[in-house]
């Protein structure tokens, strides 16, 4: 049985006098995947980028609204953003490793957040390392600069990371689109290997990678959430003309 | 006008030496030539010091050289052991005050300040760099050793070591926090991102993420810093009280010191051309000189480094890797033992302002500190750190409007018509300083002539023509070497070459050629930066018009870049007025009631008549001011008139 474990209500988002999100409603359910698409510059990243609040760090965004996470709303005064971005991780579009070891990166959030002992944080290291996929590939050279992995590896290495300090939802802003398409697969079936523990929220362009990949799908056209529901739902049987258009490659 | 085939070529291929040379070759060879004039100064600064150190070497031999501890010239005694010390002394001391100032002042600006403001404070703290060193040297004269006197117990002369390293650390300033603020807002966003994105506080990202991504950028700025008070003069000698002696005990930071810089630029005027206490100051030169080039090299070396950890394409080569490798340890080390250091200073302070046992308390007092800092929250860490670092661009703004406005505040009674338009009266005293106005206008003018030239063709040659050989990357080399040789090494240059071999005398021309060759890299840097940014579309709709290259250049490329050159030339004018020690020994005298008209007559400048006034006649207050604020305005108003420019344009060219 599922349920929601984030619900986004009636959320707006400006940045300085330039209004990028609308009035946006929508449900994430947990340990499953929810796509977002939607041609460029329509806010799906943005909103995104509000679910753990990183729109925060840039000047002149204003956001009204809220995004409720376990009965409390994210953008309530009270929140701890960095304990709120603890359990909310993020994925970013181009692999972005520390230029550090690959051992470092992973032990990097354990260490900010408080993990100091040796055995925890190899422990982590190998747990992280193995969930995203990547632990036969580099259990030898774990001291290695992470700038030496191939792209793919490197955005799994970023995956890593984003689970080592034990997040409940990860967010995924078009994670492969700077990967090869034997890269982007490996990342495909990650997600599908981490809903099981994890819910996944993914933006896409590739409508192709939303229909394989996700459980739920939301359709959002100049900052406004056009359409959710269930994937197939959605690209079998859409409601909104505008969905329908977008997916058959009409306009986009 | 032929109906097929080709025109008669319009531009006719040149017969030189026997020999059908095309019209764009000849242009190229011709710029070529220009463009070497500056490794023929460096290999000429090279061979005339070398040539007037060696008499030296065989008079006195190297061993007593740098292991003497008496340096009595007239004696007989040239043991420079101390002079070398005090130098290594004076700059240590800089850096300790400088790096915790300018790196704080740096992730300040980068990091904390708002987006506004960033700007405005990087210019702000250019400022630094646009007063000229005399006036450091002035300010540090009037107020900062005469605070230190009275407030440091038990001293019994301001003039010290500790005088010296605060004013070399003010000057390190500029270049440490625009270095570092470069390295550390380069960082990529990215790396931000994914750190906050885990849960990680913004101090948190700093300190162990944006920081140690910057690290080489930090140490070349730290190591350019380090150029920097090295070769430092004028302001280094007026504060030091000069005696050539070790500080006793080592760590008396009250004691007067002699750098290498000071010893050149004290004995030069009075010593006897081609004794051995002459060919002597040329080998301290020559030791500057290597020790600068070595430190430049070292920063060149690590700034690579950085531009390669960014773009992951570029593979360092192995050897420059293993020995970087070396570099990044001693960092760690540093960071490993960082507690030890910073007790150490604080307990050497501590000390030397109150007494041993209050020391001892201070030094726990800190510890302490520094423990319970373990055990602070993130978010508390947080606060403490930002506070830490709002203090410290507190402080170094504060020490801007201390310097400025002292200046400002004492020079301005003294300003009067006057005292602009006068001539000198008993022997400084009274009167004006109409002819060091005149002197310094006249030796900018002619610095300016020879300088823009060759600069701004050098500038294009590297620009348009210059592919990678290796004698191209000689000339850079030469560009980069002469922009961060000392002043004083060119003043002694400019004696030796100028002055004594082509018999010009002490001489507006002299101190014209010095002072252009001083100023020549940076009109050549801004020159090639400025025509790199002329987008190529521009140029390749001129050639594909049929205009030859050299067409191209002087009609569509030089308008366009004309800003930029003309920024050059106007921050090199602004050097050109403020430097005193390359033209100490080449042009200047202290006193004139009447100018000569020639250019072989001295003249008198603004920067070496305050210096003169400053040391020779303490009385001549209003004098003194009047002749600081006089200068600084020139300076100031040069180097801030470049500024504005340069901002209007970058505005108005958005290619």
């Amino acid at each position: 049985m599922t349920d929601n474990i984030i619900d986004i209500n009636g959320l707006n988002l400006w940045y300085g006098d330039n209004q990028a999100l609308v009035d946006v409603s929508m449900p994430v359910m947990k340990n499953k995947i929810t796509a977002l698409i939607g041609p460029s510059g329509c806010g799906k990243s943005t909103l995104l980028r509000c679910i753990n609040r990183m729109n925060d760090i840039i000047e002149g965004c204003r956001v009204e609204g809220e995004i409720m996470f376990h009965d409390r709303n994210i953008y309530s005064p009270e929140t701890d953003v960095m304990g709120l971005r603890k359990k909310i991780g993020m994925i970013f579009q181009k692999p972005n490793p520390f230029p550090m070891s690959i051992y470092e990166n992973v032990t990097y959030g354990p260490k900010v957040h408080g993990v100091n002992s040796r055995e925890a944080l190899d422990s982590i290291v190998e747990e992280c390392i193995r969930s995203s996929a990547l632990w036969d590939e580099v259990q030898d050279r774990l001291g290695a600069s992470a700038m030496s992995l191939s792209g793919g590896q490197q955005q799994r290495l970023c995956i890593a990371r984003a689970l080592s300090v034990s997040p409940e939802v990860i967010l995924m802003d078009e994670p492969t689109s700077a990967l090869d398409p034997i890269a982007t697969s490996k990342i495909e079936d990650l997600a599908q290997e981490l809903k099981r523990d994890y819910t996944v929220v993914i933006v896409t362009h590739n409508m192709q990678q939303a229909s394989r990949i996700s459980d739920y799908t939301g359709f959002m056209y100049m900052g406004k959430l056009i359409e959710c529901g269930k994937t197939e739902e959605i690209f079998e049987n859409p409601q909104e003309e505008l969905t329908e258009r977008y997916i058959t490659g009409r306009f986009g | 006008m032929s109906d097929k085939g080709y025109d008669e070529p319009r531009l006719k291929p040149l017969r030189i030496l026997g020999r059908t040379v095309h019209h764009d070759d000849a242009v190229k060879y011709a710029l070529l030539a220009v463009a070497s004039v500056a490794s023929v100064i460096v290999l000429a600064i090279i061979g005339f010091i070398l040539a007037n150190s060696i008499p030296a070497i065989e008079a006195i031999g190297l061993r007593e050289f740098f292991t003497g501890d008496i340096w009595r010239p007239t004696r007989g005694h040239f043991g420079a052991s101390t002079v070398i010390t005090g130098t290594l002394l004076v700059t240590l001391g800089a850096i300790v005050f400088a790096l915790p100032l300018g790196l704080g002042a740096a992730i300040f600006i980068s990091e904390l300040a708002p987006k506004k403001y960033r700007e405005p404070l990087k210019l702000l703290s250019e400022i630094f760099s646009g007063i000229p060193s005399v006036v450091y040297g002035f300010f540090g004269l009037v107020v900062v050793v005469p605070f230190l006197l009275n407030n440091v117990p038990g001293a019994t002369q301001g003039q010290s070591w500790l005088a010296g390293s605060i004013l070399l650390g003010i000057m390190a300033l500029p270049t440490i926090i625009s270095v570092s603020e470069d390295a550390i807002s380069s960082v990529p966003r990215s790396y931000r991102e994914a750190s906050l994105a885990m849960g990680a506080t913004r101090w948190q990202t700093t300190s162990r993420v944006v920081v140690p991504a910057a690290i080489s950028g930090i140490s070349a700025a730290t190591i350019l810093g380090i150029g920097r008070a090295i070769g430092e003069t004028m302001a280094v000698m007026m504060v030091t009280g000069n005696a050539p002696i070790f500080p006793e005990p080592l760590s008396n930071l009250m004691s007067p010191i002699r750098t290498i810089t000071a010893t050149l630029a004290i004995e030069m005027n009075e010593v006897p051309v081609g004794s051995t206490h002459f060919h002597a100051l040329f080998l301290l030169a020559l030791i500057l000189f290597l020790v600068v080039l070595l430190v430049n090299s070292l920063s060149r070396l690590v700034m690579r480094r950085m531009k390669e950890k960014f773009n992951p394409t570029k593979q360092p080569k192995k050897r420059s890797v293993r020995y970087l490798d070396a570099m990044a340890i001693l960092a760690k080390v540093f960071t490993g033992v960082r507690y030890v250091v910073i007790l150490g200073i604080v307990w050497i302070i501590a000390d030397l302002w109150f007494s041993p046992s209050a020391a001892i308390a201070i030094t726990a007092a800190a510890l302490a500190l520094m423990l319970s800092s373990r055990f602070l929250s993130a978010n508390n860490m947080q606060r403490l750190a930002h506070s830490g670092l709002t203090l410290v661009m507190a402080v170094v703004l504060a020490l801007l409007v201390i310097i400025v406005g002292d200046i400002v505040i004492k020079g301005i009674p003294a300003l009067s018509v006057e005292f602009i338009t006068d001539y000198p009266a008993r022997g400084g005293r009274d009167g004006g300083i109409y002819p060091a106005i005149v002197g310094t206008l006249k030796l900018v003018f002619g610095t300016v002539l020879i300088a823009v030239p060759l600069g701004v063709i050098s500038g294009i040659y590297l620009a348009d023509y210059a592919k990678d050989t290796r004698y191209t990357r000689i000339i850079r080399a030469s560009i980069d070497n002469l922009a961060g040789t000392p002043s004083v090494v060119f003043g002694l240059f400019g004696l030796a070459a100028f002055v004594i071999y082509f018999d010009f005398g002490f001489s507006l021309l002299a101190g014209w050629l010095t002072l252009a060759f001083l100023v020549m890299p940076v009109i050549i840097r801004t020159t090639e930066e400025a025509v790199k940014r002329v987008p190529s579309e521009l140029k390749e709709a001129s050639l594909a018009l049929g205009a030859s290259k050299w067409e191209t250049i002087t009609k569509v490329v030089l308008p366009a870049a004309f800003p930029g050159v003309i920024t050059g030339s106007i921050i090199s004018i602004g050097r050109a007025a403020g430097e005193t020690a390359p033209i100490m020994f080449t042009a200047v005298v202290a006193y004139q009631t009447r100018m000569g008209g020639g250019i072989t007559d001295p003249v008198m400048a603004l920067p070496y008549h305050l210096y003169y006034l400053a040391t020779n006649i303490p009385d001549a207050y209003d004098q003194q001011y009047g002749t600081a604020l006089v200068l600084l305005l020139l300076v100031l108003a040069i180097y801030a008139s470049a500024t504005v420019l340069r901002h209007h344009y970058n505005k108005k060219l958005n290619w």
